[in-house]
């Protein structure tokens, strides 16, 4: 057979041409997930688990103690620990092309609360109602069902819940006569009178990076003022009602009054605990676990100095706001090995891990009576106390556009706090891309 | 462009031809033995070939075919639900992808121009060098040969507006610490500077292999005719530089239009989208939203417009060096 370039270069196109369609072809069906077996055998099996770090109460990594504690009730499935990122974007982001195109690993995902309404919108998430019995769900509270569900079908396992505290310094406090602020206007006050004292260069200290923890930031403030960003059916966005126009407001008049540094408008949680933790700051907005590690003299220098209380409200309502964080298993519906990563993703969710989270972990555990249980008690965790009290206030995640919906509202709450946008204008902003977004339209 | 070079290796051999006034067998022959090295020669580049194709051509094709295509995942897979203009429509109406676009052609121009002209500076200075230019080369080729991403973390710690050295500088003179990164104006410049440092001595050691292809003699005839330095460098050494310059100015647009890896690290496209260059815009309409047809347009737009660009460059480039002549 002759081969020569005219001969070489139609035989490479068709060759693409063929490799493109038979990508754009739907393969082969496989087993249906409400045939999957739930029963692990005593065949060895090795299950990736994709997760980033999981906090213990010193600061440490639970994750090996979680695996470990598994293997005594399942020894014949091993776990394969993946380091996923920490910042919860790029953690989805590297997971989500892999399993849209089939991957069967990771075969058990540690993922974000916020993401069940996109999991299911694209088949990354397996549905779990057919997997696990009804009442499986009863054990966990009303706000976080919601959110690991999409239309009445589970997707999530809950593992952990988080909320967020306000960490302050209970040595300049002393040193210099002051209350803990009860509300935010004290939060102010409080935080000029330090800063003039000298002894810190911020009052209070937040996560304004152009990202997620902003959302939660802006949803935070906005409730405190009474308002939401959508309508309850998250199909329309209510971002210019005087409410969300207030929270937003007072965030900006924190910066420009030099309460909050505008630093603070390019941290991400752990930027914001450094400022914390190196003793720049009077006042920290973070997770459960930030306090942990503050008092922590391995990673703090202000270890022993410091309180922790619910985010204040505004003057003249006792009613205190935090977002639903919080983190839950995703089952790869692409498994090869389904009964071993149910098992796994399950048993994170049920009485034995979350009692280890209890007595082990930095973060609150999912579970309604492990929060309650005696070992919860004897931890004494003063964030237990306050997560009883909280008012959770949900972000607009259960859409599949939700990460376009967050965007529109991180990407324009940078803008209004940093200055850039007036109140108005960015409000008016918000709403529009919000509402295109929510539409499926957004870019 | 393989396929190509390829082809015209093979070319010379495969296409000689006997003289027309050959006798009958002798030509038979030489026929045969040209088909017979040119079959080969395609066998010997064929394994290359196919992997060229695999890795390059077929990414390549198959994005341009989803970019007209409305993609949904199930969980049996990817699936083409119809083929539409539709995800270019929306391109041309999305104004954070005019503003996108916008930042790229800004970052593209300010970053491969100051690029040459430091560029240009260092490999004159280069060229006079005596022994140390093989040091001096390997000191300035530090920051080229470092990982973008690793620089671009440094960078990242330069700008900290709590700890950065750069914000702490700036305190010092202005009395009020910047958030550098969190400004539009401050982010936009700060991506430049760190892709500036990083690809000046790329630039440098392109110009460089082109001033010292210059004969000597050139310069001691500008010299004897009293050519001033300055005269000298535009009417003898940039003419014969042009073709170096050419493609110094090629391989940095197509990099600096396709910028990512600065941006993710330092700013990812913000504050707000002051600086998201196309293929963060792509990066996050693909990825992140999982949007994979206006993914795949803007990818494939992105990559019309750097080739077109090119190509008028090259045509404005190739009369001037003509008209040089």
């Amino acid at each position: 057979m002759q081969i020569d370039r005219r001969g070489l270069l139609t035989g490479a196109a068709g060759l693409a041409g063929v490799a493109a369609l038979a990508g754009c072809a739907p393969r082969a069906e496989r087993t249906k997930i409400g045939d999957w077996p739930t029963e692990v055998g005593d065949e060895p099996v090795t299950i990736d688990w994709w997760s980033a770090n999981i906090a213990t109460n010193e600061g440490g990594d639970l994750r090996p103690r979680l695996i470990e504690e598994f293997n005594k009730a399942y020894p014949s499935v091993r776990i394969n620990l993946v380091a996923a990122p920490a910042d919860t974007d790029t953690n989805r982001t590297t997971l989500t092309t892999q399993i849209a195109a089939g991957s069967q690993s990771p075969d058990v995902i540690h993922g974000d609360i916020a993401w069940p309404g996109q999991f299911a919108e694209n088949s990354l998430a397996t549905p779990l109602s057919t997997l696990v019995p009804d009442d499986f769900w009863d054990q966990y509270p009303e706000g976080l069902r919601s959110a690991a569900s999409v239309d009445g079908e589970y997707y999530m396992f809950p593992v952990y819940i988080d909320n967020s505290f306000l960490v302050y310094r209970q040595d300049l406090l002393d040193k210099h006569g002051f209350q803990v602020p009860g509300s935010w206007e004290e939060v102010v006050e409080t935080s000029k009178a330090l800063i003039d004292t000298g002894d810190v260069d911020y009052g209070f200290v937040f996560q304004g990076n152009v990202y997620e923890g902003m959302t939660c930031n802006a949803v935070e403030f906005v409730a405190d003022a009474g308002g939401r960003f959508t309508d309850d059916d998250v199909t329309e966005s209510t971002a210019t009602s005087s409410e969300a126009r207030r929270g937003l407001e007072f965030m900006a008049s924190l910066v420009s009054e030099g309460v909050t540094p505008r630093a603070s408008l390019t941290y991400i949680e752990q930027a914001s605990l450094d400022a914390f933790t190196t003793g720049r700051a009077a006042f920290l907005r973070n997770w459960s676990y930030a306090y942990d590690t503050a008092n922590s003299p391995d990673a703090s220098s202000v270890a022993g100095k410091i309180g922790i209380r619910s985010r204040p409200g505004f003057d003249g309502t006792d009613e205190t706001h935090t977002t639903i964080g919080g983190w839950g298993s995703y089952v790869n519906p692409h498994t090869a090995h389904p009964a071993a990563a149910l098992a796994w993703a399950r048993w994170l969710a049920d009485e034995d891990a979350q009692q280890l989270i209890v007595r082990e972990g930095g973060v609150i555990p999912a579970r309604t009576a492990s929060l309650t249980s005696p070992d919860a008690k004897a931890a004494a965790k003063p964030q237990y106390e306050i997560a009883a009290d909280y008012t959770l206030v949900p972000r607009p995640t259960a859409t599949a556009f939700y990460p376009k919906v967050s965007q529109g509202i991180y990407v324009n709450a940078n803008s209004i706090a940093a200055g850039q946008s007036a109140v108005e204008t960015g409000t008016s902003r918000m709403q529009r891309q919000m509402d295109v977004a929510l539409a499926g339209q957004a870019l | 462009m393989t396929v190509q070079g390829e082809a015209k290796a093979a070319g010379p051999r495969a296409g000689r031809q006997p003289s027309p006034g050959a006798p009958g067998p002798e030509r038979s022959a030489r026929t045969s033995l040209a088909r017979t090295r040119n079959r080969a020669a395609w066998l010997f580049a064929s394994p290359a070939l196919l992997v060229i194709l695999l890795v390059t051509v077929f990414p390549v094709i198959y994005s341009v075919v989803l970019s007209f295509a409305r993609v949904s995942i199930d969980y049996d897979g990817f699936q083409v639900e119809e083929y539409t203009l539709s995800n270019y429509g929306a391109l041309l109406q999305s104004q954070d992808w005019y503003r996108a676009l916008g930042f790229t052609i800004l970052y593209t121009v300010v970053t491969v121009t100051i690029e040459l002209v430091l560029g240009m500076l260092s490999a004159l200075v280069l060229e006079r060098l005596g022994v140390t230019r093989g040091w001096m080369l390997a000191l300035l080729l530090i920051p080229w040969s470092l990982v973008t991403i690793v620089s671009a973390q440094l960078w990242k710690y330069i700008y900290d507006s709590t700890y950065g050295i750069a914000t702490w500088g700036i305190a010092l003179v202005t009395d009020d610490p910047p958030v550098i990164l969190g400004e539009p104006v401050s982010a936009a410049a700060a991506l430049m500077v760190a892709d500036i440092w990083k690809t000046t001595p790329f630039v440098a050691i392109i110009l460089l292999a082109g001033l010292v292809m210059i004969p000597d003699e050139q310069y001691e005839a500008a010299e004897l005719d009293g050519s001033s330095a300055w005269s000298t460098f535009w009417r003898v050494v940039m003419p014969q530089l042009l073709p170096t310059f050419t493609i110094a100015v090629l391989f940095r647009v197509l990099q600096a239009f396709g910028v990512f890896d600065l941006p993710f690290v330092l700013t990812q496209g913000g504050p707000g989208t002051s600086t998201q260059t196309l293929a963060i815009m792509g990066y996050k309409v693909l990825f992140q939203d999982i949007n994979i047809g206006p993914g795949a347009a803007i990818a494939t737009s992105t990559a019309l417009i750097v080739g077109l660009g090119c190509l008028l460059f090259l045509r404005a480039f190739r009369n001037q060096a003509k008209g040089g002549e």
